[in-house]
This record gives C-alpha cells, structure tokens and sequence, in this order.
C-alpha cells in the first residue's frame, strides 16, 4: 500500500486494476464488496434516522412532559382553590353547627337558611349538608325539612364516624340518589363539643365543575385530566367522566406515578383505559387529592409516528439510491476492469519511487506472471538488468517534469524482459497521473516483436529488392509521371555515364535532342497502362556518345491503379548489334562460299566437258576449217568461265592459296607501274608506306590482284579523277579492342590501306559491299566480285577487312593482314624451309566426319611419326576414349553430324582423362564458333583449310604446353 | 600406247576423258559404275588409271588403295574439280599425298592432260 494512497486501497474502492495491495488481502469478491459497502452505507443511513427518530421520539416525550406536568400543576392549584372555598363553606358550617345546642336546633330551618346562603355563588358546590351521627341528613341547602335520607352506608360517613381525626377531609364519589347525577362529595366531621361524633358536614362539589374547569385548559390537546383520591379513586376526569368517574386506579401504577418527581412523567398501560399513555400527577395542596395529566401514547407520538414515516421512507430511499448507484458503479468498474484486462496493451501504474503499484491482466500474460506477484516491486524487474541503472535515473528526471510522452529517446529501441528471462522489444508511453494527491506514471507497453520483425522482414526485403535491382546486370530506370528519375541502378550508371546521384530527382537525361518526339510517345504510351517490349531506341551518354539501346518499360501502379511511376529496363545493344551485324555478315559469306563450292565442282566438271569435246572436235583430221573458230570460241567461253570459277572460289576462300612470306613495302613499290597504266593519268598515287612494316604471309600474285582490284574501284568512285593513297602501317590488336574492329581478331597485323577521294558510299550501300555480285557499276561494268574475292582472299590469308566511306568524301578499304611469324628476312615460308615439326611418338585420336580429310589427315599425322586412331563422328571417338588405348590428344572437328559436337567429345574426354590435350579444326572462323557457344575463347583451333606444317606446329605447341592446372 | 582406266561419276566427264584420250591412240576402259570400276580394278588390265576424288559411292581415295592393292606400280591421275568445301588443290594435294601419282585440276586442256599422263608413262607406267 502507497503511503496516503488510500485511493488504491483496494477495500476502497475497486479500480479497474488488479489489485496488488501490500497487506496480505482476503480480496472479497466484487458484488460482495459493493453489498457489504451498500450494506455499511444503509446502516449508517438506517443509525442515523434511527438515532434522529430516537431524539424526535424523546423530545416528543419530553414536550409531553413538560406539558403533562404543566397542566397537573396548573389543575392542581385550580383545584385547590375550588377544593379550598368549599372548605371554607364547611369551616362555616362547622362554627354554625357548633352553636347548635342538640341535634335538633341543628336541623332547624335556620340552618337550611344558613347553608342555602352560605352555597349560593359558589358554583362548584351542589349542596351543602348537615349528617346526624346515625347517619340521617338533619340540614340541607336544598329544602327544609330536609329530606329524609340515610347516609349511614356511604364512605363519606363511615369513614368520619370511624375516625376520631377532627381534621379528617373525606373525599367520596357518589351517585345521587335522588337524581341519579355524579358529586363529589367533600365533607368532615362534626364534632361535638365534648369531642365526639356527632355527625359529618358535606359538601357535594359538581364534577362537571372540575370537567369544565380541565376541558378549559386541554382541550384539543389530547391529554386527559383526572382528579383522583389518594386512594385512587377517579372523581372527575375529562375527556368521558361519564365512563371512569368511581374506578379506582391500579395501586402499583399510583405508586410509581405518585414517586416520579416534580416535572417529569411515567409511561405505562393504564389499568383504566388499557392504553399505554403518559402520566404526570400532582397532588392538591392540603387535600388528599391527585391532579393526574395523562396522554395516549400514539397520541405523544403522532407527530413523531409522522416522523417516523418520513424520515424512514427518506432513509430507505437514499440506501436505494445508494445500493443503486454502487451496484451501477461496481458494473461499470467491473466492465472498465475487463475491458482494461482486455486491451491488447500492458498498464502498469508505478509511483514515483518506481514501485509498481498495479498492473492489468494483459501485463501479467504479457511478461509470464500471474496475479499478484508483481506487487510492489521496482518496475525494473520487467527490464533487462543493463538497463536498471539508468531507469532509475529515468524515473527521478520524469518525477520532476512528469509529462505524457513515449518512454525512450527517438529511435532507441526499447527491451523488456519476461519473467523467464526472456528479452522482447516493447514501446512505452508513459502518462503521469495524480491520484488521491499523489504522482503516479501509468505506463501502456506494447509487445513489438510481431510487428518489429515484420519491419524487420519488410525492410530486408526493401533491401533485398534494392539490391537486386542494383546488381541487376540490365539497368533499371524509374520515372516519375513527370519524368523525373527515381531509380537509377548500378548497370545503368555503367551504361550511362550518369550516377544516381547525378539523376535521381532530376529530368531523365539520356534522350537526345533528334528523339524526343519517340520518347515523348513512348513515355505516354507506358503512362497510359501500355507495356513497351524490346523497343530499340537511340541514347546519349553523359559522355555525348550515342548508344543504341533497347528498352522495355512498365507502368507501375499505385494503390488506387493510378500510374505512380514508369519503369524501364535498359540494354545497350549497341556491341552486340554491330557483333551481330558482323555474325550475320559472316554466316552470309560463309553460306556464299559453300554454296560457291558446291557451284564450281559441278561447274568445273561441265567445263572440262566442253574443254574436252572441243579440243576433240579440233582434233579430228577431217573436221571442217569453218567450225574451228567456232571451237575456239567455245574454248574462250569456257576458259573465262573457269577464270569467273576461280574468282568466285577466291571470295568463297575455296581458291588455292601459295602463301609466302612478304615484306610489305617493296611489294607495293614494285606494283607503281602496274597501277599507273591500270588507272590512268586522272589518278593522282601516292604512297605512305611505312619503313618498319612487318613481313606478311600471303599469296603474294593474289594481293596483287586484291590491290589492283580496290585501285580500280578506286578509280570507278573517281570519274573526273582524283587522288588514290595506298598507306602501310603495322598494327597491334589486343583482346579487348579486336571485336569492335569489324572482323578484327587480337594480334599484330600490316594494315593496307587504299583510299580515295571520290564520290563515297551510302551507309546501305557499305553494308553489302562485300556480297558476291553486289556492284553499283553499271551492268557490264564489273562483275560485283571485287571487293568479295578481297574480303575471302584477306579472311582466307588470315586477316581481315575494313571498310570506311561517306558519301562525297571517298572511301578508305583497310585491308589487315597477319604478321608472318618466326624470324624476318627470308621471303620463303621457314615452315617449308624448317619442315614440319616431327612428333615424339604420342598418340592421337583423329576425329573427323569427311573421309578424304580424314584418311589424309591421318596419314600426314604418321608421317609425323604419331600413332593416330580415328573416328568419323562423336559417338564413335566416345566408344574409343573408352577403350582401353589411351591417347596424349584430342584432334577433332567442331562441327559433326550425328548429334555429338566435337566440343561434347572433348568435355567428355577431359572427364575421363584430365590430362588429354584437345585441338579442334573447323571450317569456321573462331569467331564464329565462339559466339555460338560452341568452344571457349581459350581453346586451341586449327582453321581449315590448314597446311601440314601449320597442323604440325600447332600440334606441338598444344602437346608442348605447360600443363594447364585445373 | 598404254591401256589407261577412266574412273570418273560424271558420264560427261567420263566419255569427254576417253574421247580425248583415244584421240592420242590409247586402249580406254571406263567402267560406269561402281561394282565395275572395283572390278576392272582387280582385273588389273590397266597401265595407268586417272580417277575422279570425289565420288559418291568409291571415292578417288579408295581407288588408289583398290590400285595400290591390285597393281602396286600403276601410275595414277587423280583430276579434281574442287567440292563444297575443299578447293581442288587442296583435294588433289591430299590425294596426292594419300598415293596417286600426279594431280590434274578441272577443267584442263587437252595438251595438259597430254602432258601429264605423257610424265606418268614415261616415268613409270612400265
């Protein structure tokens, strides 16, 4: 229990807490509470109006009282003095009889006169009467002679004849006789002049004197009056004389009533009347008489039964309203309680010491305790122990400024431990609350865990998300509606130039000035819920370059299906095209050539027959003089026909080619004069012909007629004439560099360029020049093969081609060819000069599907002095490689029908033996196979066609190499 | 005058050869398809044989082995026109190397044709 916290006191008052109460609680269970707390207000109430209708009732009495003894006074004095003129009326009687000599002279008629006189004006007195000693009446106030009347039998007589007290004053209570009415009859005795009885002097006294008289001063008040002997007899009374004149009060109660002092009154039942009534007597001064003043009970109390009602019904109404506002009080805080022990937070109420003082039912499930066992402890015990220290310190600082406000600093996460220890994050608001003149906090905690993990998950996954999209290899932009970048992943600040600090918030930076229009319409389309798929688009760098790139972009919505913003996904397809373009370019070419091939081997068969047959014919002895010409018409045709064969096979790299090692320079010098008469005196040559250039290997008649044939394209872009340079230069390829040269491969090459200053080419023009038969010369004019048999005749020799040209400004053709290897000098092959280079008697495994290529790849190979398996196709060189024969290399082709590539072949034997060595050889370029996924960049490959010497050399230098670790 | 065997799959080519060839008074055999060229083979009634290299069903290879096997001396002529994928020289190169005697490409005239088995002949052909 709170020191002066009595508001918390449980006993109290039922808070909507769970009562944790310092002294050991017998807790009575609510509605007993509330009944016994109703039941404790009722009684009070009840103590109350019973104590006040007490106090009524007394004061009632009391009035009664007084008033009773008032009136008996009153009366009493009253009384006296009429009892006292009658006495006086007898004193005189008394000295009258007393002159009388006899009995007689008594009754004489002066008497009656006298008494008749002495009784007239005293209204009390009835009559006044002279009794003989034996008990007749000798005078009388009323007649003379008096009547003859005997009072020897009534009290008033006998009781003086039997009393020798001269004093004696008789009271009596008769009936006339005569008249039958009630008198008082009030006498004493005669007394003879020797001192004894001679009769008795009465008075009658009217009672409806004394009736009057007491009527006068009660009436209406409810009291009655009697006026009673000593002995109890009631002589006169008001209200009903009629019903109680004669009787005789009971002697107990006269006993009781005659010892109550002065001024106060008795209650009981009267005998008489047989009600309870209030009495007050008073004794008549000198006479043996009672006043008694008496009052019904109910009429005492009738203005306190009065009372009584009201204050009662008064009482019983405010315990209603009572027991009725606790019992609407105890449901109220008993639906307040639940509802509290309902709320999904935790209440604690801590005093300022950091006590807790009450705790809800949510706290005790929240931390693991059950009811009362929190009671009184340090609110610490619900905190981690590193926390405690500075909680303390919490609590001193919140005492002085208590205010509402969430516990913990901006972000601090907040730790509450269970009871088994167990730590869990909460969140604390804290409300000071003044109660019962004391500062109190109630803190509401919150079980966070739930909701903190699923941050936790919603921010790992926002995270997460974002790392996706920024190790996203695509870039991913997102626009707002109005064009402003939101995102900007890593790919994209690659392929832009752009950072995302440089973007987000700001205008998308990559539309070029010529393609806002396209933006514009695509951007719009997107916004209006339209998906955009694989859309190629030109873009700027920051660095000012154009890429091409090609985007898809969504529309993202927002909750109410509004486009929120727009999201793209870029890919700069600008390498990849040209790639593309050169792949396509060279699968092109590569088609020609087969189908050239396959032409020129029917071809050159039908020529051999129209060769043959005409020669036959001119050989015959009798053949007429005039079909010779015609013959050797037929010869010319067909010779031509083989010559356009031979071109056409140049271009499909299908020509026989006798390369040599040749320095550059002096072979073009030697060609001056060859190219001056071939191009005319329109035709300005000059030369720049680098001194240092490397030695190339190449058929040299066939570069003659590559050079000769790109002078005369030369010259036919040149009508009105114009200049023709021809440049040597060496240059170097490396990996990277190499692939965006057109068909460029790494490596040193002599470059040969042949430019001019004629009338150039349209970028659609350019992009076919190298196709068979394409030309722009007008028909007749050239065969369309020129720059082919360039392009095959340079790719055959092992280098490649490049061409540049606008419209007006001319055209420069780039003709690069290999270095030559080995030692500069010697114009012949030091191939040939060396021989090839012998085997050390490893063993290979010939994989080749062509037969011819296969059996005399196979005898070359032994005569190298290597032992040689072969097999026509994959599945076979599998089957083999499984066998028992075990081989130093793998020769095979990359292209094999029967469904199992040479590369399989080569995965599968380097499984099986991971020290075998592979060459491939194919027709296609390494390129080619490369970009078909066919063979890694790093892999030996001979290119068909090859020579004996360049398979031996590349042989040993794979069989050669360092083993390559895994 | 030599009894020379024509072994070519083009008829044209084939009877172009043996008229070219009789012109020069030499006993010609050019059997039309396979099973008669293996047979003439074996028969061995030959003093030089010119071959065709690419064949579809014998091709020039087998026909210098089949040669080799039944007449071990015999010179032989093998004449190419190229293929799909390989140039004639480079046929005829392999040829060569795989044992024919001398290698002619197509077309040819007569006068080389006349030269080269003329070499053959007098070189070795008896």
């Amino acid at each position: 229990m709170v020191a002066g916290g009595g508001v918390f006191d449980g006993s109290a008052m039922p808070l909507p807490f769970r009562s944790i109460e310092r002294q050991p609680a017998v807790r009575l269970p609510a509605n007993l509470r509330i009944l016994v707390m109703g039941g404790g207000a009722g009684l009070i109430i009840l103590a109350t109006a019973v104590a006040v209708l007490i106090h009524l009732r007394l004061l009632a009495v009391d009035r009664t009282d007084r008033h009773l003894n008032a009136i008996a006074t009153l009366l009493g004095e009253q009384t006296a003095r009429a009892v006292q003129t009658a006495d006086l009326v007898l004193d005189a009687v008394e000295r009258r009889v007393a002159t009388a000599r006899d009995v007689a002279e008594a009754g004489e008629h002066a008497t009656h006169v006298f008494l008749r006189d002495r009784i007239a004006g005293i209204p009390q007195i009835k009559y006044a009467v002279v009794i003989g000693p034996d008990g007749k009446l000798l005078a009388s106030s009323l007649s003379h002679p008096a009547a003859d009347v005997w009072f020897g039998d009534r009290y008033h007589f006998t009781a003086h004849r039997e009393s020798n007290d001269a004093g004696l004053r008789v009271f009596d209570i008769v009936q006339s006789r005569t008249t039958g009415e009630w008198l008082v009859i009030f006498g004493r005795r005669w007394k003879a002049p020797d001192g004894s009885f001679a009769g008795v002097l009465n008075v009658a006294l009217d009672p409806e004197y004394f009736t009057t008289l007491y009527r006068g001063l009660t009436d209406g008040d409810g009291s009655a009056i009697g006026l009673l002997r000593a002995d109890g007899t009631i002589l006169s009374r008001y209200p009903d004389a009629a019903t109680y004149i004669g009787r005789r009060a009971d002697p107990a109660h006269l006993r009781r009533l005659l010892a109550v002092p002065p001024g106060e009154a008795v209650e009981f039942t009267s005998t008489i009347t047989g009600t309870a009534r209030h009495f007050a007597a008073r004794a008549v001064p000198g006479y043996p008489l009672l006043i008694v003043a008496s009052m019904a009970e109910e009429v005492v109390l009738a203005d306190w039964y009065a009372q009584l009602a009201l204050i009662g019904a008064g009482a019983l109404a405010a315990i209603a309203a009572i027991v009725l506002l606790l019992f609407k009080l105890q449901t109220s805080l008993s639906e307040a309680g639940r509802i509290l022990d309902a709320a999904a937070d935790a209440l604690v109420l801590v005093d300022m010491s950091g006590a807790i003082v009450r705790v809800n039912a949510r706290l005790e499930g929240m931390f693991g305790y059950r009811g009362g066992d929190l009671r009184g402890k340090p609110i610490e015990v619900l905190m981690p122990q590193d926390r405690h220290a500075a909680h303390r310190g919490y609590i001193r600082a919140f005492a002085e400024r208590p205010r509402a406000r969430a516990m913990g600093a901006q972000g601090r996460e907040i730790r509450a431990v269970r009871k088994n220890g167990e730590v869990f994050p909460v969140e604390i608001s804290l409300n000071p609350v003044a109660l019962a003149g004391n500062a109190y906090v109630v803190a509401t905690i919150s079980d966070i865990t739930t909701r903190q993990r699923t941050e936790n998950q919603l921010r790992e996954a926002r995270e997460m998300f974002a790392a996706i999209i920024d190790a996203s290899p695509m870039a991913i932009v997102a626009l707002d509606t109005s064009r402003k970048v939101l995102v900007w992943n890593r790919a994209a600040e690659a392929m832009s130039g752009y950072t995302t600090e440089e973007t987000v918030g700001r205008p998308y930076p990559l539309v070029p000035a010529d393609g806002q229009a396209e933006f514009d319409e695509h951007f719009a389309r997107i916004c209006a819920g339209e998906s955009q798929r694989d859309i190629e688009v030109m873009r700027k760098r920051k660095d000012g370059t154009l890429r091409r790139l090609k985007f898809s972009g969504e529309p993202l919505y927002d909750g109410d299906r509004s486009v929120r913003a727009i999201i793209y996904v870029l890919d700069d397809i600008t390498d990849r095209k040209a790639i593309e373009d050169q792949l396509h370019q060279a699968q092109k070419m590569e088609a020609v050539g087969q189908l050239t091939g396959g032409i020129a081997h029917d071809f050159n068969n039908m020529l051999t027959v129209i060769i043959g047959n005409a020669e036959v014919l001119l050989a015959r002895p009798n053949m007429d003089p005039k079909l010779r010409p015609i013959c050797d018409m037929i010869l010319r045709a067909a010779e031509g026909s083989a010559d356009l064969t031979n071109r056409l096979l140049a271009f499909a790299r299908r020509q026989s080619l006798q390369p040599k090692r040749t320095p550059v320079k002096p072979f073009i010098e030697r060609m001056g004069g060859l190219m001056h008469r071939t191009l005319g005196e329109n035709v300005e040559i000059r030369l720049s012909l680098a001194a240092d250039a490397w030695q190339v290997m190449v058929d040299a008649p066939q570069l003659e007629t590559a050079i000769l044939n790109l002078a005369i394209n030369a010259r036919d872009a040149m009508p009105r004439g114009g200049q023709l340079v021809i440049e040597t230069r060496n240059v170097s390829f490396d990996e990277k560099s190499a692939p965006l040269h057109q068909d460029a491969q790494a490596g040193d090459f002599v470059m040969i360029a042949v430019s001019d200053n004629g009338t150039g080419m349209t970028p659609e023009t350019l992009q076919r020049v190298f196709e068979p038969f394409f030309t722009t010369k007008e028909v007749g004019k050239g065969t369309g093969l020129g720059l082919s048999m360039v392009y095959g005749f340079v790719r055959q020799s092992g280098g490649h081609v490049a061409i540049y040209s606008e419209l007006g400004h001319g055209t420069s053709v780039k003709i690069y060819l290999p270095r030559a290897i080995g030692a500069e000098g010697g114009t012949e092959s030091a191939g040939e000069a060396d021989g090839p280079a012998p085997s050390r008697g490893e063993s290979i495994l010939l994989v080749e599907d062509e037969r011819l290529l296969r059996d005399f790849v196979e005898s070359q190979l032994r005569d190298l002095g290597y032992s040689v398996v072969t097999a026509a196709d994959g599945k076979r060189a599998l089957e083999i490689l499984a066998g028992e024969t075990k081989f130093d290399l793998l020769f095979t082709d990359v292209v094999m029908p029967g469904g199992i590539s040479g590369r399989e072949v080569a995965e599968r034997a380097q499984a099986m033996r991971p020290d075998i060595r592979v060459l491939f050889s194919s027709a296609y370029t390494r390129e080619s196979i490369a970009q078909h996924g066919r063979l890694g960049s790093d892999v030996h490959l001979l290119s068909k066609p090859y020579r004996v010497q360049e398979m031996a050399a590349k042989l040993r230098e794979v069989l050669d190499r360092e083993a390559v670790p895994a | 005058m030599a009894r020379i065997l024509i072994i070519d799959d083009d008829g044209d080519v084939r009877e172009t050869v043996v008229r070219l060839l009789e012109l020069d008074g030499h006993e010609i055999a050019a059997p039309p398809s396979s099973r008669d060229v293996s047979a003439a083979i074996e028969a061995g009634d030959y003093d030089l044989v010119v071959t065709d290299v690419i064949m579809p069903e014998m091709d020039g290879i087998e026909v210098v082995r089949k040669v080799r096997k039944a007449r071990p001396n015999c010179p032989i002529l093998a004449i190419s026109g190229g293929s799909s994928s390989m140039s004639s020289r480079t046929l005829l190169h392999m040829v060569g190397a795989l044992g024919a005697d001398a290698t002619m490409k197509k077309p040819f005239s007569r006068a080389e044709l006349q030269a080269a088995i003329g070499a053959l002949l007098v070189g070795g052909g008896f």
